[in-house]
């Protein structure tokens, strides 16, 4: 008898304490790009904190996770989406699949750099910042006898040809950031040729923007064009790599947001606040995790050497990045990156190494018919098949994403059709650069 | 022990006919094969007589006609309600099951009671001989143990008829001759309604009370095997039973008597009144041979000829001789001290009149 | 003889249909789902071959097409100059080698993707052990891993099994009799070999030849991990998955994906057909073997050894990374530990259990699947019967990712009733896709262990009396059990490393297999070492799995030893 009411007053306690955390309880199902490091941690100490709910993280590339909400909206089984690019979550919102929140913490600011931390329309929010940079193999630079890149532009210098790694603008969303980051910050025609000439000197384009990182770890390249937290878990992970942000660099949150439909919003709107609460952000600096906070008070519990945005302006603040001209012309620059660089590297690294060599002939002697023709052969490689106006209008781009609403919406010309036509120019124009540098070599 | 009992039955078989797509293989059987009898089908390959035999088991496609066991129609019924136990040339053994297991197989699907299916097994084993290597595999069996254990497996089922599919051809020919004779007595002990198929006419003549012989899908002759040797209704069957001479020729009408005429200009006095004879046959071992022409008397006719041809065959010498641009062949009974004609020589022949017969065709 | 075409046909008919539906269910249906975008105006809708023109007319795609078709062309190539010294050591000579051969012949398809080519990298790599050893003793490196070779090395290495394994196959199924006829004609040494033994053993050769030219052609992991673009299937992945781009071109692509391995199966059938020399030889036996001088000895050892490690360096280069801790621009890791299989077994057991159900199941399904087919298709006269065998083998056409994006779109509306789940999310779907993917390995054994059960072994149980079914379950499928065991060990294998349709379908990280966890942790810099580790793991449980199926295979195999009585009339 007396151990059954004491197994009754247990269940009586346990239901007290279900029904206090009852507007969070069942399963949350999460679609995110991060790593177990990141997630793992997070719900392990959600988890705890609200016993009577599951979480489930559910791993998917940025891009197939946008893809599979998409895929599955009409049944939908997702509460969330939490992923690094805010423009990842434009297009879900442009596809009208998230839902609203506004969370209850307080103490976050407006913007961290020049990037306001929440949507402004208030479907997704910001919970840490991250900034491109640039990460190198200091063994790799040892053996190689190389100095670190600390800016974009070191990066075309051709003592790196060969040695540098990127990831696709198309396959990760941050990526694209960058690329646009550095068009915006110098223009349309600058920024393209700046990318074109560090493109030049890449050993490789990966299809994860993981690949990155990977790739410097083991040794495979020497540097790497990453997000900063690929740069600081992997140095704190013990591979003897460093990180370094460039001036020229956005600081842009990474984002979540609840999916609209979801199963569970009460336990998706508990998470929200979880992670924007001291204790969410606290998990940030987690040496595996390595993000920016997005409330400045967190920066007080962070290593010495660890970077602080909203201190330290020199990070992040150089350019004003601007998002609307960015989810604009979103496919139109994914596109001319892939026809102009990813899909013609070995053209681009052909191209590039003849300039370098006859530019490295012609160091010392003034030879005005060679150096003639070495600028022209930058001027080709440079070229864009179509130019800022073209890019940024809306009925170009729609070629791009044509989601006809209606059958009657009709759309003029083809994605395959107009890359086809880039891709013709790009690769004549490389091939003519090559030859031209070459002519101009064999004058020195 | 459990004895082994069969119920026979007879088989009726009515204007059977069967085609794999385009082929017909079997062009209108009919047969009738009585209750406890030792039938043989003698044919040589392609005949169609494996198929015949495969079709009253219930194998291959299903058949036009009526196949009648014991009075009951069973073309329609898939083999395993047939009751028919069929012994396959090759045995088909179950490699992956001991012999008990083997034997015990059919019984199990009938599902009879386990110790009546041990004891039933055991008689079988008994039966054939083998009851000592129970549990061995077929595999570690020899030839002729393997065709026992699968007439073994087939007469414990007590089938109504057993069907043999060339159950000897894959065994030596000492053993041959000793299953031959086991299988007979098998049958004689159970009384068992029994079709063997063959294309060896010594083994039909051996173990068969009756046989059918098929060409191209036509039943040719039915009967005894003496009857057929003696009394062939075609060429065909001549031919197959033994070897025969055969000449070409036609009737002739001299002086009141009928002879036949071969095309060698052989006449051969004729007296049973045919119709349309278009070819005589007889035996080999129906002519004598001499060194010197032999006159033609009532009995027998003369002919004279040259030997192109000798083979000593021990019990016989057999000779190939030209008659007249017509190739004739005699069995000689060996004796010791008998003349052997050399190649070449000039020799007499003499055939009973009384054994030569008049085919159609 | 001709085939039993008994009055008794409902049975195996219902069953022929029941798979039918199956297969036009899971693999016909979702494969025209995703493809019919291709045939769609991007701008009206409206039907068109708009886009195949489009296709055409793009460099890239024409580059792309022409590096496909180079890359397996010379795949297997290379893996027939794998496969054609291991196969003819075996089968000529007295090799004690042959259980390594054997080995060869299972481990690298028992790799995890991904992981694999990381190993590789590490290996092989321009900055890799070999490489950086390389530029240290000589001062010059080989571009192991880089472009079309890179590709090219790295798939035939994984797939010349497929060859090794049927080419063997052939060789031994050669009656002696055949070489020795040639040879007492006065034919020897390389003439003997060129005009007899080769065209004997061309069947096993052309198919898997065939097989391995399918594989490469589709394989999407292997270029996309080592960053080549230029190649239709990563062309097509890239195109489907990226953001919010909704290109057809990437259907397009699969199309002619689909389109070009049907065609290749297509042709490779032709040139098998009367050419399947195998019933028609009774013996078998394989070659005259003799044994090997002492330099042979130690040349043949030398050549398996180093085909041995090649083949097993990825395995290597995994094994070592699951152990380093940091492995960076260095010939070996800095240092070694265990944590990373601490981390493993503290976190990531439910992917192994995962693993152990999902292709369990799968394979369990496959080989039902595969011995009902062979059933139908040989056994039967049943009217399109082919047409199972045709459509289940297409499955090898489908890449992995069409198969999956076809799931999600044609079941996520599809509620699993009691669950209240769609079908796309729950995990069962896994299971059939990795049932539909492997079916094709499954069926190819079961097709060839029913070939060798003589009908009449059939045929003796029903006279005395057992049903077609139970003749099925008593007789055949006992006397099938080593072809079906062999599919099942290649289809469970392959199905626990399968990732391109899985990553697709998971829903739920609880729901995850082995290759899926591997893939989550080779996506962060601290996952790589517990990845590895967790690779070790699934290669262990497999080759574990496929050495005791082998030793059952042997055990049965030796039971009822060569002189089973039953090989002439065996063939119809």
């Amino acid at each position: 008898m007396k151990y059954i009411s004491i197994l009754c007053a247990a269940a009586l306690g346990l239901s007290l304490i279900s029904s206090a955390a009852m507007a969070v309880e069942g399963t949350l199902t999460i679609v995110t790009s991060y790593p177990t490091d990141t997630t793992g941690t997070f719900k392990k100490a959600f988890e705890s904190k609200y016993p009577g709910l599951k979480v489930e993280m559910l791993k998917k590339k940025t891009s197939a996770g946008i893809k599979y909400l998409q895929e599955t909206s009409d049944n939908n089984n997702s509460d969330m989406f939490w992923a690094s690019a805010p423009d990842a979550f434009e297009v879900l919102k442009d596809s009208d699949l998230l839902v609203k929140y506004k969370s209850n913490v307080s103490g976050i600011p407006e913007k961290v750099g020049a990037f306001p931390i929440n949507d402004p329309d208030g479907y997704y929010l910001g919970f840490a910042a991250s900034g491109y940079g640039i990460m190198w193999n200091t063994r790799y630079l040892k053996a190689k006898k190389l100095l670190p890149a600390k800016e974009w532009a070191d990066l075309k210098k051709s003592e790196y040809f060969g040695h540098v790694g990127m990831s696709a603008p198309s396959r990760s969303g941050t990526t694209h950031l960058t690329v646009e980051t550095l068009i915006q910050g110098l223009g349309w025609d600058a920024g393209w040729a700046e990318w074109k000439a560090i493109a030049g000197n890449f050993k490789t384009v990966t299809e994860r923007s993981f690949g990155v990182p990977d790739g410097v770890n083991s040794g495979n390249f020497g540097l790497g064009v990453v997000i900063d937290f690929f740069g600081l878990s992997s140095q704190a992970s013990g591979f003897p790599v460093e990180f370094v942000y460039p001036t020229v660099t956005t600081l842009v949150p990474a984002n979540i947001a609840l999916v609209k439909n979801g199963p569970n919003p009460e336990a998706a709107g508990a998470f929200v606040d979880f992670l924007l609460s001291t204790q969410g952000q606290e998990l940030l600096l987690d040496p595996k995790i390595r993000r920016l906070p997005v409330n400045p008070e967190t920066y007080a519990k962070a290593p010495a050497d660890f970077p602080n945005p909203f201190k330290d302006s020199s990070i992040g603040s150089a350019v004003k990045f601007d998002l609307a001209l960015s989810k604009n012309r979103y496919n139109v620059v994914n596109s001319l990156f892939d026809v102009m660089i990813t899909y013609r590297l070995n053209d681009l690294r052909e191209a590039t190494k003849a300039i370098q060599d006859a530019e490295k002939a012609l160091a010392g002697q003034s030879n005005a018919g060679a150096k003639k023709l070495i600028t022209e052969a930058r001027a080709l490689i440079s070229e864009l098949p179509i130019d800022e106006a073209t890019a940024n209008d809306p009925d170009f781009s729609a070629i791009f994403t044509k989601k006809r609403k209606k059958a009657t919406d009709k759309v003029a010309g083809r994605q395959a059709e107009v890359e086809q036509k880039w891709d013709e120019m790009v690769k004549a124009n490389y091939a003519k650069a090559k030859a031209l540098a070459e002519k101009a070599k064999s004058m020195l | 022990m459990t004895k082994i009992e069969t119920q026979a039955a007879g088989v009726s078989i009515q204007g059977l006919t069967l085609s794999f797509g385009n082929t017909h293989v079997l062009k209108g059987i009919d047969l009738e094969i009585k209750q406890g009898e030792f039938f043989a089908f003698l044919g040589p390959s392609g005949s169609g007589k494996s198929t015949l035999l495969r079709a009253i088991a219930g194998f291959g496609p299903t058949p036009g006609g009526k196949i009648l066991i014991g009075g009951d129609e069973v073309a329609h019924l898939p083999p395993w309600k047939r009751n028919v136990g069929m012994v396959f040339q090759s045995y088909a053994l179950w490699p992956h099951m001991t012999v008990r297991q083997n034997v015990s197989f059919g019984l199990e699907e009938r599902k009879i009671a386990t110790p009546e299916i041990n004891n039933r097994v055991d008689a079988a084993l008994d039966m054939v001989g083998l009851l000592d290597l129970a549990d061995r595999r077929p595999s570690q069996l020899s030839g002729g143990q393997q065709q026992r254990i699968a007439l073994a497996r087939t007469i414990v089922i007590e089938p109504r008829v057993l069907l043999l599919d060339e159950p000897l051809s894959n065994l030596d020919a000492n053993l041959r001759v000793q299953m031959r004779r086991d299988i007979r007595e098998l049958q004689q002990k159970l009384k068992l309604t029994t079709i063997f198929v063959t294309h060896d006419q010594e083994e039909a003549n051996t173990i068969s009370d009756r046989m059918a012989v098929l060409d191209q899908g036509v039943i040719q002759q039915i009967g005894t095997p003496v009857e057929l040797y003696d009394k062939p209704h075609n060429l065909f069957v001549a031919n197959f039973l033994g070897t025969v001479n055969v000449l070409a020729g036609e009737l002739h009408e001299t002086g009141g008597e009928t002879v036949f005429r071969t095309k060698g200009g052989t006449t051969i006095p004729f007296d049973k009144a045919g119709k349309d004879v278009r070819s005589i046959i007889f035996r080999p071992q129906n002519v004598r041979i001499s060194d010197d022409p032999i006159a033609s008397n009532g009995n027998n006719t003369a002919m004279s000829g040259r030997v192109i041809h000798m083979e000593f065959l021990g019990s016989i010498v057999r000779y190939a001789i030209d008659v007249s641009g017509e190739t004739i062949l005699v069995d000689d009974p060996h004796h010791k001290g008998n003349k052997v004609h050399q190649v070449g020589a000039s020799v007499g022949l003499l055939v009973a009149n009384d054994q030569v017969m008049a085919l159609g065709i | 003889m001709a085939q039993p075409i008994s009055s008794v046909q409902r049975g195996p008919a219902t069953i022929g249909i029941i798979i039918a539906l199956f297969l036009i269910l899971f693999l016909a249906l979702p494969v025209l789902k995703v493809i019919f975008v291709a045939f769609q105006d991007p701008a009206t809708g409206e039907f068109t071959f708009i886009n195949f023109v489009d296709f055409f007319n793009t460099s890239l795609f024409q580059e792309s097409f022409f590096n496909s078709f180079y890359v397996a062309i010379m795949s297997v190539l290379v893996a027939t100059l794998i496969s054609v010294p291991l196969a003819y050591f075996t089968t000529r000579f007295n090799f004690s080698g042959a259980l390594i051969i054997q080995t060869l012949g299972i481990i690298p398809l028992i790799m995890p993707p991904f992981v694999g080519a990381v190993a590789m990298q590490l290996l092989f790599g321009s900055n890799g052990s070999v490489n950086l050893l390389l530029d240290e003793w000589f001062g010059f490196t080989i571009p192991f891993m880089e472009g079309l070779n890179g590709v090219i090395f790295v798939e035939s290495i994984h797939y010349f099994p497929f060859i090794l394994i049927n080419l063997s196959a052939a060789l031994v199924n050669i009656d002696r009799s055949m070489e020795e006829a040639a040879q007492n004609l006065g034919s020897s040494g390389l003439r003997l070999f060129r005009r007899i033994v080769f065209p004997l053993a061309m069947p096993g050769y052309v198919a898997g030849a065939a097989l391995v030219f399918i594989k490469v052609f589709d394989d999407l992991g292997t270029p996309l991990l080592l960053n080549v673009n230029n190649m239709l299937a990563p062309q097509a992945f890239l195109r489907i998955t990226s953001i919010g781009i909704s290109d057809p071109m990437g259907y397009v692509i699969s199309v002619i994906l689909v389109g070009f391995s049907l065609l290749s199966l297509y042709v490779s059938l032709l040139a098998l057909k009367g050419k399947d020399y195998a019933t028609t030889q009774k013996g078998g036996g394989g070659l005259m073997k003799r044994d090997l001088r002492f330099w042979e000895k130690i040349g043949c050892y030398s050549l398996v050894i180093f085909i041995l490690m090649l083949v097993l360096s990825p395995h290597i280069g995994l094994f070592l990374l699951s152990f380093g801790t940091i492995w960076s621009y260095a010939v070996l890791p800095d240092a070694y530990t265990f944590d990373h299989y601490i981390t493993v077994f503290s976190s990531a057991s439910q992917y192994i259990t995962n693993t152990l159900l999902y292709a369990g199941l799968a394979a369990t399904f496959d080989v039902i699947l595969g011995t009902a087919i062979a059933y139908v298709v040989l056994r039967t006269g049943i009217r399109g019967r082919k047409w199972l065998d045709y459509g289940a083998t297409a499955a090898l056409a489908v890449p992995g990712v069409v198969l999956g994006i076809g799931y999600l779109r044609l079941f996520h509306s599809v509620d699993v009733p009691l669950i209240d789940k769609p079908l796309a999310s729950w995990w069962v779907i896994i299971v059939i896709a990795l049932t539909i993917r492997r079916l094709p390995y499954a069926l190819r054994s079961c097709m060839a262990a029913l070939q060798q059960v003589s009908i009449m072994l059939e045929e003796a149980a029903e006279n005395v009396g057992a049903t077609k079914s139970r003749t099925v379950w008593r007789i055949v499928v006992p006397l099938m059990s080593g072809g079906i065991l062999a599919g099942f060990v290649t289809s469970f294998a392959t199905a626990s490393v399968e990732l391109s349709a899985t990553i697709m379908l998971v829903a739920t990280e609880s729901d995850a297999p082995l290759a899926f966890g591997i893939y989550e942790y080779m996506q962060s810099a601290s996952g790589r070492g517990p990845g590895a580790a967790l690779g070790i793991i699934a290669v262990l449980f497999v080759g574990f799995g496929t050495y005791m199926s082998h030793r059952i295979i042997e055990r049965s195999k030796r039971a009822r030893e060569a002189s089973v009585p039953v090989t002439e009339g065996a063939t119809p």
